[in-house]
């Protein structure tokens, strides 16, 4: 991969990847105008974000390209696009900081590609397997049990918190 | 039982019920059942999204976990800055009240010193000019009465706190406090210094503002001691968790099948998140440098590898070498981001310019993390020791005995009498006196026996002393950060190289809280012993003393009470002790000396109280004389009492100008050589190098000799001194 320089800034993996996930999400939300122009404003955020490392305005850009996920989910959405929006935001914005913190703990002269592709690796993997899980959790239920599934979450939202060390 | 015990049976029962509900919707129970259970999870996760989603948003802020910065010198300060600080940091609030009162105090006794001196009028009629607000006009220059007019307005209104102060509130004190600095200085007439220097003009100075130099990088300090680490969870996935459970709780509230389901994506980032642990950095170092024993300026490659001796893979490990306070690196960079699999290594290479001083690399921050990075392990690993030393040439700027005995007040009288060749005097002579020392023509013409006396010859002893106290750590220069310290040091290093080649006894010693006494003596072993105390001694180190006890106080203060505990903190400055507590300028020979207040603490050296510049106490010249009996407790016992004093300080602060004075009261002649190391971009940077100019102009009504001269800002340049 080539990296060039961005000013002041090192253009990295993990900077491509975030802007790469965010532009999947706003593919994915399109069906929906609302979700679309939130996608787009997410995206923008991010770019934003990225110029200006701040973590926050990429956060929020996370935030607002979900947000654009669960508008679509709400309405035209399909349970594919659903996923697929909401794993895009989760890692545009995880990628993201990343790529920040990584900027702001070395100088740009110093290549990270490798630490990055593992991160984008395991994010990458987790966001496919909950994914799958969940398409096969929701393709597999009955209609009508709503109930179980929010049961399901907050159990596991519980035991989260319980196990933490 | 603890708050987990008490949710693990919840989180069972919950798991078991969405199993069982989601295999047989028809055992659904009641809709209140079902409506409540939906709003008590509605109500949990909107507020744990909340308090998630603000925590992330707003916590990037932080400094923990954070690689620190390196290969930058202490940030000192340059005199002036701390009142500038404190002024902006004021409200206008009864309570900020005494603050005000102690800043208004510092700049009217500063009106007053100036005005003594400039006027050559008694210090209780400048004080009732000041307080009259008929103070700033010049007699001999009055080209701009209204400028004038303005600034008395402004000393009247700060001074008097008329028309600006309304039931205890006072506005606009900061805007007029730098107005009436501003004419302090030009009250003073400092637009001209002694050298010559013309304000703000001067290329040394110029580049204070200069856009071409590098930003001043916020400092991050890892406080860590080598062999300790911290594992410590970074929250990174928090919000993600927050916003899919508030998501989830809106997806029940609107009916929304495929909203809940993106509770899917906070739910498998938590576990993920808990998976792995930071792994321990295994790693074993080994760093080489280019040179062990570089000149000043010239440029060192350090090589620093690393290598992972443990089993597992480092999916993100993060490294900083430790590069020792005063060396700067040029080229390359100390800091590394890498992933390591077993046995391999990964190397760094970068320069520093050498200073003087004994620099040692002996251990390296390192931050680890999970692959997932909601982990990090933080710690400072110790390595091999490699050690850096740079010594000045200080003979190449040596000070001859004849020059400096020019600049001396007085050399030690030769009271001595003994066998010597110079003729003293006659007494009557004695038995046993040798025969060879009748005075022959005496007897011839009085008919009595005298003895004649010569003069013994004295070696000068002088004792070179350096200000190496926290004050004397600051600046003229914030970019390229020479302190005071190096440049005195650089300074007795000249004297004793010349001192020593004409013959003096010199001994050596540190005016501070580390202490370092060389005693007197000559001889090649003994030049060789104190310039190489000179190059590296701890008390003339690069690092100042006490750095920022605030903060340090402030870390400590946070982990007694338990909150997280910071592992790297931030120094914005490390002259967070500012203008040294307390500023003094004397009055004319005859008057009574006139305190001149910074609002700072009284003790300017080692406490705690100097560094946060805002002690109530207020300063007087007593406080200053009893920090410098302190100061001189141990080392004014070593000094011998014909010995002679030169006192290498910056003048930054009146505990020094109270060393000298308490120097010259036990007896000793002493010189004060100060380098010029005060800003002037600023009004309050000239009003503290107005109020040096004070205290040098005390010292010599004192009848202490002085030479002051301005130093060059490069630290691999000589100190500039020229006698």
């Amino acid at each position: 991969m080539t990296l060039t320089a961005w000013g002041e800034h090192r253009l990295r993996l993990s900077h491509g990847l975030a802007v790469a996930a965010a532009l999947v999400t706003v593919g994915a939300v399109r069906v929906g105008q609302v979700g679309l122009v939130a996608g787009v404003g997410g995206v923008l955020l991010l770019a934003t974000g990225l110029v200006w490392r701040s973590r926050g305005t990429v956060a929020l850009a996370g935030v607002a390209l979900f947000a654009a996920t669960v508008l679509v989910a709400a309405g035209p959405g399909g349970l594919v696009a659903t996923l697929v929006g909401a794993f895009g935001a989760v890692l545009a914005a995880d990628f993201g900081t990343f790529a920040l913190g990584i900027d702001r703990d070395v100088d740009p002269s110093v290549a990270t590609t490798r630490v990055e592709a593992l991160h984008a690796v395991g994010s990458l993997t987790v966001a496919l397997l909950a994914g799958g899980l969940g398409y096969a959790l929701f393709r597999s239920v009955p209609r009508g049990s709503t109930l179980g599934v929010v049961a399901l979450l907050f159990a596991a939202a519980v035991l989260a918190v319980v196990l933490r060390p | 039982m603890n708050r987990r015990h008490l949710l693990l049976p919840v989180g069972v029962l919950a798991a078991g019920a969405g199993v069982v509900l989601t295999l047989q919707p028809g055992l659904v129970p009641g809709p209140w059942v079902t409506t409540g259970f939906v709003l008590g999870v509605w109500v949990v996760g909107l507020l744990g999204a909340g308090v998630a989603v603000v925590a992330r948003l707003t916590g990037d802020g932080g400094v923990t976990g954070r690689l620190p910065t390196a290969g930058e010198r202490p940030a000192y300060r340059v005199p002036g800055d701390g009142l500038a600080g404190r002024t902006a940091a004021v409200g206008a609030s009864e309570s900020d009240a005494a603050e005000r009162d102690r800043i208004r105090d510092r700049l009217h006794d500063a009106a007053v010193a100036v005005l003594v001196r400039r006027e050559g009028i008694s210090e209780t009629d400048a004080a009732e000019r000041v307080d009259a607000g008929d103070w700033t006009a010049d007699s001999d220059v009055d080209a701009d009465a209204d400028a004038d007019s303005d600034a008395d307005a402004d000393a009247a209104a700060l001074f008097s706190g008329a028309g600006t102060r309304y039931d205890h509130v006072e506005t606009g004190f900061a805007a007029r406090v730098e107005r009436v600095a501003d004419a302090i200085v030009e009250r003073f007439g400092a637009n001209q210094s002694a050298d010559g220097r013309s304000d703000g003009s001067d290329d040394s100075y110029s580049e204070v503002g200069d856009s071409s130099q590098p930003a001043v990088e916020e400092a991050v300090t890892l406080d860590l001691d080598p062999g300790e680490e911290l594992l410590e969870r970074t929250g990174r996935w928090r919000g993600v968790q927050g916003l899919a459970l508030a998501v989830t709780a809106v997806g029940i509230l609107v009916g929304a099948p495929l909203a809940i389901l993106t509770g899917v994506v906070g739910i498998a980032f938590a576990a993920y998140a808990r998976v792995w642990d930071a792994p321990a950095p295994t790693l074993a170092a080994e760093r080489a440098v280019s040179e062990s024993d570089p000149r000043p300026g010239e440029r060192v490659e350090v090589t620093l590898s690393v290598r992972n001796r443990g089993d597992s893979l480092l999916p993100d490990v993060r490294i900083c070498d430790d590069v020792p306070a005063g060396l700067r690196v040029v080229e390359g960079t100390p800091r590394h981001t890498t992933a390591l699999r077993p046995g391999k290594t990964a190397t760094i290479s970068y320069t520093v310019e050498a200073v003087r001083g004994e620099h040692e690399f002996d251990s390296l921050a390192v931050v680890t993390r999970d692959v997932s990075a909601a982990s990090r392990r933080v710690a400072r690993l110790p390595t091999d020791a490699a050690t850096v030393t740079c010594r000045p040439p200080f003979g190449e700027h040596s000070v001859s005995l004849g020059d400096l005995a020019t600049l001396l007040s007085g050399r030690t009288e030769v009271s001595e009498t003994g066998s010597g060749v110079a003729f003293h005097s006659l007494r009557e002579h004695r038995r046993g006196d040798p025969l060879g020392s009748l005075d022959w023509s005496h007897l011839a013409k009085t008919g009595e026996f005298a003895t004649r006396r010569y003069d013994e010859p004295r070696t000068v002893r002088v004792a070179v002393l350096v200000d190496a106290r926290a004050a004397a750590y600051v600046t003229a220069d914030d970019r390229r950060r020479r302190p005071a310290v190096d440049v005195c040091t650089c300074v007795a290093g000249a004297l004793v190289t010349g001192l020593l080649d004409n013959g003096a006894l010199v001994g050596l010693g540190s005016v501070g809280p580390r202490p370092c006494w060389v005693p007197t003596g000559n001889g090649r072993d003994h030049r060789e012993r104190l310039l190489q105390t000179l190059t590296t001694h701890d008390a003339f180190g690069w690092e100042p003393p006490d750095p920022v006890a605030v903060s340090e106080g402030a870390s400590t203060d946070a982990s007694e009470e338990g909150s997280a505990e910071p592992t790297a903190r931030v120094v914005r400055s490390a002259a967070a002790s500012e203008d040294g507590g307390v500023t003094m300028a004397d009055a004319p020979a005859g008057g009574r000396p006139v305190a001149v207040s910074d609002g700072g603490s009284a003790v300017v050296d080692d406490s705690a109280a100097e560094s946060d510049g805002s002690e109530s106490s207020g300063p007087h010249d007593e406080d200053s004389t009893a920090v410098a009996k302190a100061l001189l407790d141990d080392l004014g016992t070593r000094l011998p009492s014909d010995a002679q004093v030169v006192f290498c300080t910056p003048l930054a602060d009146d505990a020094a100008a109270a060393v000298a004075r308490q120097l010259s009261a036990r007896g000793h002649d002493v010189l004060v050589a100060s380098p010029d190391v005060t800003g002037s971009d600023t009004p309050y940077r000239r009003l503290a190098s107005v109020e040096r100019r004070l205290r040098l102009d005390g010292l010599r009504r004192d009848g202490m000799a002085v030479h002051e001269w301005t130093p060059p800002t490069d630290p691999t340049a000589d100190a500039g001194w020229s006698a």
